[in-house]
């Protein structure tokens, strides 16, 4: 994994870390982690949770039926834990060029 | 009356192919009911009803989040096929027109036939060869049109040449249908001549300005157009950048504001296009 990602898919991927979670719980987590500024319509987050399926990143783990509608659960695969770590710390290095001179106060 | 929420997504969710509808209809359906119930909603949220519609479109558009490589590749090919059809159009309608009212036909007035319909059968024979992924034939056929003066064959030529080493699949969904927005706008315009001929200067110049337009607003859905529609106004552009060093230019100045201004269409096309296949490439 090379590419940066989209911020979108960053905090999917992240929303998964600790546990599987269903299309509602996802985006919720989503805002949560990125304070508000990432909140998937519902849409996009099929579209990309399709994508992040192809590439190997998110699996579905179960599957339970809840008012007569499917709800399946998604998680992270080895893969998609090793991208987003990868893409953290692509970040952390980014912002390390930047954090220290605004600690000392320069403009 | 209101339809119940869980009604209302259904209907938008019917936008949706059927394959997808049956694989994550359902699931999409408890996610958005889930997410209104929490906000207390009774009603689809703007924002949410936009990127369902949007996302629909997409998948309608056969849109599956290609390299952009491939987005160019594919463009490519439409804007060629789009150049061939914009080459036959404005003939096409002139004949519908000449049938309907009983007129002379535009090649009874233009001297030899064959000069008009030669190269339009090369162009419907390259057309056909193109559809059929038979590159390199199809871009040698059009080579003797082109030369004959129909420059935009020659231009179509060329970017069928670009194909020949890797071949695109042919597109999906809506963009299979892309390649007649020419005929389209040809066969309006000449409906639009005929209904007000005072103003079918403009009529025709709306019709041509509402190209890109549409290419722009659909980069939302799919960028492969606005490529396309890119590659066809900027060999429209060459082709009128060649006539000026051809010809006698009455007024530098006028000259040089005309081809500033053909320059705004392919200009904004192609390079919002390619930021959006740029953008729309990484995961």
């Amino acid at each position: 994994m090379t590419n940066p990602m989209r911020e979108p898919t960053y905090f999917i991927l992240a929303a998964l870390q600790q546990e599987p979670l269903h299309g509602y719980a996802i985006i919720k987590r989503a805002a949560e982690l990125s304070q508000g500024r990432v909140k998937p319509a519902t849409g996009t987050l099929y579209t990309a949770l399709d994508r992040l399926t192809g590439e190997g990143y998110v699996r579905v783990v179960r599957e339970e039926t809840v008012n007569g509608r499917v709800r399946r659960y998604y998680a992270l695969t080895p893969d998609g834990l090793a991208a987003l770590r990868f893409e953290a710390a692509r970040l952390a290095e980014a912002a390390s060029v930047v954090i220290p001179h605004a600690a000392m106060g320069w403009a | 009356m209101t339809a119940p929420l869980d009604v209302t997504y259904g209907r938008l969710l019917r936008l949706y192919p059927a394959d997808f509808r049956r694989e994550r209809g359902a699931e999409m359906l408890d996610t958005l009911l889930e997410m209104a119930e929490d906000d207390g909603r009774s009603r689809p949220a703007p924002r949410e009803t936009i990127a369902l519609v949007l996302t629909a479109l997409r998948m309608r558009a056969g849109r599956e989040s290609p390299t952009p490589w491939e987005s160019w590749l594919t463009a490519i090919r439409t804007g060629a096929l789009m150049l061939i059809v914009h080459a036959v159009a404005y003939p096409l309608a002139l004949m519908t027109n000449a049938a309907l009212h009983r007129v002379p036909a535009f090649w009874e007035m233009s001297g030899p036939p064959e000069r008009t319909l030669i190269p339009l059968a090369l162009a419907l024979i390259a057309l056909t060869l193109a559809l059929l992924r038979q590159y390199l034939v199809a871009a040698v056929v059009l080579v003797p049109a082109g030369f004959a003066g129909y420059w935009h064959l020659l231009a179509a030529s060329a970017l069928l040449a670009v194909l020949v080493r890797r071949r695109p699949l042919p597109p999906s969904g809506l963009l299979r249908y892309a390649a007649l927005a020419p005929l389209l706008v040809a066969f309006l315009g000449e409906a639009g001549g005929q209904l007000f001929p005072q103003i079918s200067g403009i009529i025709g110049f709306g019709l041509l300005m509402a190209l890109p337009v549409a290419g722009l607003l659909w980069l939302a859905v799919d960028e492969r157009v606005a490529m396309a529609l890119g590659l066809l106004y900027l060999a429209g552009l060459l082709i009128g950048v060649g006539q000026v060093l051809i010809d006698d230019v009455y007024s530098w100045a006028w000259t040089g504001l005309s081809l500033a201004i053909a320059a705004l269409p392919p200009a904004l096309l192609l390079g919002l296009a390619t930021e959006t296949a740029r953008r729309q490439a990484k995961l």
